[in-house]
């Protein structure tokens, strides 16, 4: 079996008792080699749960495991570009990737890095570059790094439909390449829905859905038929007009399709379905479980 | 050995982000000892071009030479100045130093988010802040040494008719250790305010505060810093170069007044009978002699020393509860 990319088990973060808690009792287990949508509104917690695995933040409870260390020092194998794309604004762009040659001495591999950076105009400053040209250099310093996980907040926002597809294309065939474990996170689903095979939806701050996305699309169904009782399938929600009942359920056992008329949703309206229906209760898969102390090998 | 070589990339990082700022101090110091070295010649030469001439400037200087004399002097005043004047700013460098690495170094990449970049690279955040002091502290290192002995070269080199005394806030502070010291003090206290701030305009604010009260402070209570010697007797026999503590006057039991309480009597008799009124049959005087120069600058560089190790300590040990 492989390892864990990011385990996390009952971690919570707070910035300060006024302001609530950020993320709170997240237990969930993200296996390495994975592409991984971190999904949610905003302010669901996704850009605390990646600054937590990048090792920017100390939990406020609970704890997070990733590569089968802590993040501190798995430091050296994780790569991380924030949703800002910060980037030093006084250096040009071959300074750039010069410094990330300089804090990456072990890993750094300038041939990625030049992939990703090469349309950029190499001596103009950062602070002269455009919010894609921006995105593309944060991505060539994470690339050239040659990290065993990626965790990518908010990476596409920036860029135009073109760039967006291109870049994309780079990065997993990177990732292909290197079994590279890489976690995007979004708001906009449709960004990530091709290229991505895992899903974990944070949503007030805690993790509602994790796993394969094939496996929480099936294990969903989309309904339609007379109105009667659902159970004992999970209702995540249900809208009636007239006699008529749509619904979108959890299968707990086989649904009679004599009765119901049952198709498969699509991962978007799974998602919006669980939005509107906050009390749904979670669901992760057994691959997203995450397994404690006791399963250290 | 190993911390050296991996804190060489993130060293040289940091000296290219800020390398404009290091060219103008460059600049400034090399500046600085040019100003220095220039002076020191200058008033050496004009010394000695008065006094191989028919003036003196002791004394009545007569008719013919009261002109000269005072050229003289005006000449010596205005160049004794500038060792004044670069003496004043080093003594603000520790000021100037904290600032930049609060404000500009620290505090910027914490607000501006740049911190994320650093911390995320193979270099952790303890190590991101070793590099940020090693630079800075290798610069002032040298460059604050290099001021200080040039510039006690040059006071003495000068040999002006002013004298330059020991004990003189300006003086002292400029001259043996303390530059160093303070420099050092700066740079700590610069980058805990950074860290503990987080913006760069009020960090840099913060830091320049505490440094200059900290500063102010031990040089005003800096003759408190040794046991000075105490002179006693019916007079006091002051000799140059002594730095008074504190004088006043003796009872015939040993018992020290501090108010001079004869001075303003209005004859010698009633001088007398005051003297006799209050028991009062000498004087005392505390004072520093000029070789407390060296226990003086040492126990107050040690005082700076440990709070900048505080500062230092405090600092890192909030970065790694912040980031685990």
């Amino acid at each position: 079996m492989t390892g864990a990319a990011i385990e996390a088990n009952g971690l919570g973060m707070t910035y300060g008792r006024k302001r609530g808690w950020a993320l709170r009792d997240c237990s969930f287990r993200l296996p390495a080699g994975r592409i991984c949508a971190l999904v949610g509104p905003n302010g669901a917690g996704k850009s605390t749960l990646l600054s937590l695995a990048a090792g920017l933040l100390r939990p406020a409870e609970g704890s997070v495991r990733v590569l089968g260390s802590t993040p501190a020092e798995a430091r050296p194998r994780i790569a991380y570009v924030s949703q800002d794309k910060p980037l030093y604004p006084q250096l040009t762009v071959a300074d750039t990737l010069w410094a990330g040659a300089e804090l990456n001495p072990a890993t750094w591999d300038r041939a990625a890095a030049d992939r990703i950076a090469g349309p950029l105009p190499q001596d103009a400053k950062v602070r002269a570059l455009s919010g894609g040209q921006r995105t593309r250099l944060a991505l060539a310093l994470a690339l050239g790094k040659r990290p065993e996980l990626m965790l990518l907040d908010e990476l596409m926002a920036d860029l135009d439909p073109l760039a967006r597809h291109q870049l994309m294309g780079l990065l997993m065939a990177e990732a292909a390449e290197h079994g590279t474990t890489i976690v995007m996170s979004s708001h906009i689903l449709t960004e990530l829905e091709g290229s991505c095979d895992y899903l974990l939806f944070v949503d007030g701050g805690r993790v509602r859905l994790g796993g394969e996305s094939d496996d929480i699309v099936a294990a969903h169904a989309l309904v339609t038929g007379q109105a009667r009782d659902l159970a004992p399938h999970t209702v995540v929600e249900s809208r009636t007009t007239g006699r008529q009942l749509t619904a979108l359920v959890r299968r707990e056992g086989p649904l009679d399709d004599t009765v119901w008329d049952v198709t498969e949703p699509s991962l978007e309206e799974l998602l919006l379905a669980h939005l509107r229906s906050p009390e749904a209760p979670p669901l992760l898969t057994p691959s997203a479980h995450a397994r404690q102390e006791v399963a250290a090998v | 050995m190993s911390t050296l070589t991996t804190l060489r990339g993130p060293a040289r990082v940091v000296v290219r982000q800020h390398r404009w700022t290091l060219w103008i101090a460059g600049g400034l110091a090399l500046a600085g000892v040019i100003i220095l070295i220039v002076t020191a010649l200058w008033s050496a030469h004009v010394v000695d071009a008065f006094e191989s001439g028919p003036c003196s400037a002791e004394g009545d200087p007569g008719r013919s030479c009261y002109q000269p004399v005072r050229d003289y002097m005006d000449t010596i005043f205005a160049l004794s100045k500038a060792f004044d004047h670069t003496a004043t700013v080093l003594m603000a460098l520790p000021l100037l130093i904290g600032v930049f690495v609060a404000g500009p170094m620290i505090a910027r990449e914490l607000e501006s988010g740049t911190f994320k970049v650093s911390w995320t690279q193979s270099v952790s955040p303890a190590r991101w802040l070793a590099a940020k002091l090693a630079v800075p502290a290798a610069l002032l290192l040298a460059g604050v040494s290099v001021l200080t002995a040039v510039l006690t070269w040059a006071r003495s080199y000068a040999d002006t008719p002013y004298p330059v005394q020991w004990h003189d806030a300006l003086v002292f502070s400029t001259s043996g250790v303390l530059p160093l010291a303070h420099a050092f003090f700066g740079m700590c206290v610069g980058a805990l305010a950074g860290l503990l701030v987080r913006r760069t305009l009020p960090a840099l604010t913060v830091s320049a505060l505490v440094t200059g009260t900290a500063l102010t402070a031990l040089t005003y209570w800096r003759q408190e810093l040794w046991p000075p010697r105490t002179l006693t007797g019916e007079t006091l026999n002051a000799a140059e170069g002594m730095w008074w503590v504190e004088t006043g006057d003796l009872t015939s039991s040993g018992e020290r007044l501090t108010q001079t309480a004869c001075s303003q009597s209005a004859s010698e008799a009633d001088r007398l009978q005051c003297l006799a009124d209050h028991d009062i049959t000498g004087h005392y005087l505390d004072y520093h002699p000029a070789s407390h120069f060296w226990p003086i600058q040492l126990v107050e560089t040690g005082i700076l020393l440990a709070l900048a190790a505080l500062a230092l300590a405090l600092a890192f040990r909030m970065l790694r509860r912040r980031t685990g």
